[in-house]
């Protein structure tokens, strides 16, 4: 009996490290199959973390760099981007500091690599914290079943977060996200685990409260990474009365002290943030854009060309601080024509150098999306010899982008500032567009979710690339099978008392992190709804990885008939795994390399 | 049904071939209906929700020639250094991936619906 007993449990280990490994050898492989910079926003992350690694970094040489690297790897090929004024990112001093900080240690501590030695250093990165998540996905996926039924539910949960095709793509790209998803599985985890030991019989000190120590520390570094760690902070709070209300008075007892911890902080920032957020310069988008030319005797031609452009006084141009036009609308996601302005001479300097600044002034951080691109300026008398045709400009060679000095004058300020800036930022942003909200046409959300929906399961290239029309169609099967199955799970649960097997008050937390993040998305990306469409990512789904990657599986396993549940289940990690195989064959190697 | 699967695991693996199979070109016959019926038709069609075969752009090439994988092998080390840049570490890794793949699919068939593996009496 003892033989059998350790061959079942050699073997039940046995199929997890064989799917792990698989998992290990995938993440690897597409750590080094994605070609660099492909990850959404990775020049942007990469280079927020190289500059702080490297505070003296010669900004214009980083530039000049990194469009050589992103050159020779095709970057522009497989994106919306056309024009080299798009490609390299600005430096954005409102980014937490958290997952910087690390990317720099790690760039500090392999200083001897190269540019794209140290980008793939950060994928491994990614891959590490990937790959935790992995693990912790099939830790929480196996504390929902109390006995012996349901074996396959964690395999299926791991296949799902092992294979899925855009999350084994964007897992492994350099992007603050990926800790981000980290960390709120740790507190899941944490939760979950503390929850099923108020089961257990007396345990040690130490037994008892480790759980609470990490979930407090992943809060914590979550608060410092990015704005989306908030969730972990409410998801912890909440939980609070879920794992610890036994009876009717420790439910009061826990309930008070979730309330005081979330209401606390909130309002410390919020109220911080209303009243300083414009004194600490925050609230002002930072997609502004300078150029600098030197002295000029007389008037000088200024010509350039609009991206996206949406309202009259979007974009204001501004000549040494002083508002001198502001650029005409384009049409939607499209470059306008080459536009001609006359700078005067009374505001353009002789002898020193002059400053040109586009200004976007109703960019929330990144909100709308805009650009110009070939700002040149001119001759005046050329214009007027041409007859009014625009002859090719005179570029001059002092003529250059400036965005130096962002980084170190506000990016490690004050956390606390930033945080405040951003939660006054979110709630001022929300409170102006709050009407505009419930004006949103129907076919705008339609789109929002099916845009979303595609690029949650595949899209690749900065969203360019995607499968088939006829795969989403089955994935949305999947989907809305899955929805029915936990809808059953619940109903019957509470209404038939059957799946009594299934430990109610994971599934609960699981269903508190999906319901979190909905209502981050709509908070985050509610205001912007009506007027860019670009935020509709399905990769903003994935700080909801580890809740999602359990409840899918666990809601075909409830729907389907009672004896057919196991075959359901393995059926979910064979097709899982051929996805992703099709993923790699048919999309991946084909659209980067053939 | 079941029975039948439990006795037999070739014809298991057998019946998981031909149902991902048959997904694989399920998938094909939908993608089809849809380009050539329901495109045209479809509420997706109008205003701004429209969906056009655009949006769903498919990558010409195969990878499953000798001339494809050799242009791959050229294509994936260019530019890089040290192992990256050496085209038998892409072949490893593919050939792991593969046939890690395949082992697994074959350890989730031969294993019994509660995770024991089956004993033979």
């Amino acid at each position: 009996m003892r033989a059998i007993i350790s061959e079942y449990k050699m073997w039940k280990s046995s199929s997890f490290l064989l799917i792990f490994s698989l998992i290990v050898a995938k993440t690897l492989l597409f750590t080094v199959l994605i070609p660099p910079w492909q990850g959404p926003d990775e020049p942007l992350h990469f280079k927020m973390g190289y500059v702080l690694a490297h505070p003296v970094t010669d900004i214009q040489k980083l530039n000049t760099d990194m469009l050589k690297s992103l050159q020779q790897y095709r970057f522009q090929k497989y994106t919306d981007y056309t024009q080299k004024e798009s490609v390299i990112p600005e430096l954005n001093a409102e980014k937490l500091p958290g997952y910087y900080t690390i990317l720099a240690f790690l760039f500090r501590s392999f200083s001897g690599l190269s540019m794209i030695g140290k980008m793939f250093l950060g994928r491994l990165f990614s891959a590490a914290c990937y790959l935790g998540i992995v693990l912790l996905v099939y830790r929480i996926s196996r504390k929902i079943f109390t006995g012996v039924e349901g074996y396959w539910v964690p395999m299926a949960a791991v296949s799902f977060v092992g294979f899925q095709p855009q999350y084994s793509f964007f897992s492994i790209t350099l992007n603050s996200d990926n800790l981000v998803s980290l960390l709120l599985t740790v507190i899941l985890f944490c939760i979950v685990h503390i929850s099923s030991q108020g089961q257990e019989a007396a345990v040690s000190w130490i037994r008892k409260y480790w759980p609470w120590l990490i979930a407090i520390l992943a809060v914590l570094v979550g608060l410092l990474v990015k704005r989306t760690g908030f969730v972990g902070f409410v998801l912890f709070c909440i939980s609070i009365p879920i794992v610890m209300g036994r009876d009717r008075r420790s439910l009061i007892r826990a309930s008070s002290v979730a309330m005081a911890l979330l209401a606390l902080p909130t309002f410390f920032f919020l109220i911080l943030g209303l009243t300083t957020s414009h004194k600490l310069n925050m609230s002002k988008h930072p997609n502004h854009t300078h150029f600098i030319f030197p002295g000029l005797d007389g008037d000088v031609r200024l010509t350039y060309q609009a991206f996206d452009v949406d309202f009259e006084r979007e974009v204001v141009i501004l000549l040494n601080g002083i508002e001198i036009a502001h650029v005409d609308k384009t049409e939607n996601n499209k470059w306008g024509p080459i536009c001609t302005l006359i700078l005067p001479d009374r505001l353009v300097n002789d002898n020193t150098s002059n400053t040109l600044t586009f200004d976007n002034v109703y960019n929330p951080p990144h909100t709308y999306s805009w650009g110009v691109r070939n700002v040149q300026i001119g001759d005046v008398l050329k214009v007027e010899e041409a007859r009014g045709e625009i002859p090719p400009s005179k570029i001059f060679e002092g003529l250059k982008r400036n965005e130096g000095g962002i980084v170190e004058e506000k990016f490690m300020v004050s956390i606390i500032a930033k945080w405040s800036a951003r939660v006054g930022q979110t709630i001022r942003q929300g409170i102006i567009k709050l009407r505009d909200m419930f004006h949103i046409p129907f076919y705008l959300i339609v789109r929002f979710i099916l845009v979303q929906f595609v690029s949650f399961w595949f899209s690749l290239g900065w969203m360019i690339y995607k499968m088939s029309l006829g795969w989403y169609v089955f994935f949305g099967l999947i989907t809305l099978l899955s929805l029915f199955g936990m809808t059953r799970l619940i109903y019957t649960r509470f209404r038939n008392r059957k799946f009594e097997f299934i430990n109610m008050k994971v599934v609960s937390l699981l269903l508190l992190l999906f319901a979190l993040s909905q209502v981050a998305m709509v908070i985050a990306y509610g205001p912007s709804l009506t007027s860019s469409i670009n935020d509709a990512m399905g990769r903003c789904r994935f700080m909801e990885i580890g809740a999602l990657s359990v409840l899918i599986p666990l809601g075909l396993w409830a729907i389907s008939p009672a004896r057919k549940r196991d075959i359901v289940m393995k059926f979910f990690v064979c097709f899982m795994i051929f996805l992703n195989m099709v993923s790699v064959f048919k999309y991946i190697i084909p659209i980067f390399y053939l | 049904m079941i029975h039948f699967l439990k006795q037999n695991k070739w014809s298991t693996l057998l019946a998981m071939i031909f149902l991902l199979g048959s997904i694989y070109y399920g998938v094909k016959i939908v993608d089809f209906v849809i380009d050539h019926f329901a495109m045209h038709q479809s509420i997706l069609n109008k205003g701004a929700t429209k969906i056009t075969k655009s949006h769903f752009r498919q990558p010409e090439q195969s990878i499953f020639s000798k001339d494809s994988f050799s242009l791959f092998l050229e294509n994936v080390t260019k530019y890089k250094g040290g192992i990256l840049a050496w085209k038998p570490f892409y072949v490893i890794l593919l050939g792991l991936y593969l046939g890690l793949a395949c082992l697994v699919i074959i350890m989730v068939i031969s294993t019994d619906d509660s995770g024991s593996p089956e004993i033979e009496t």
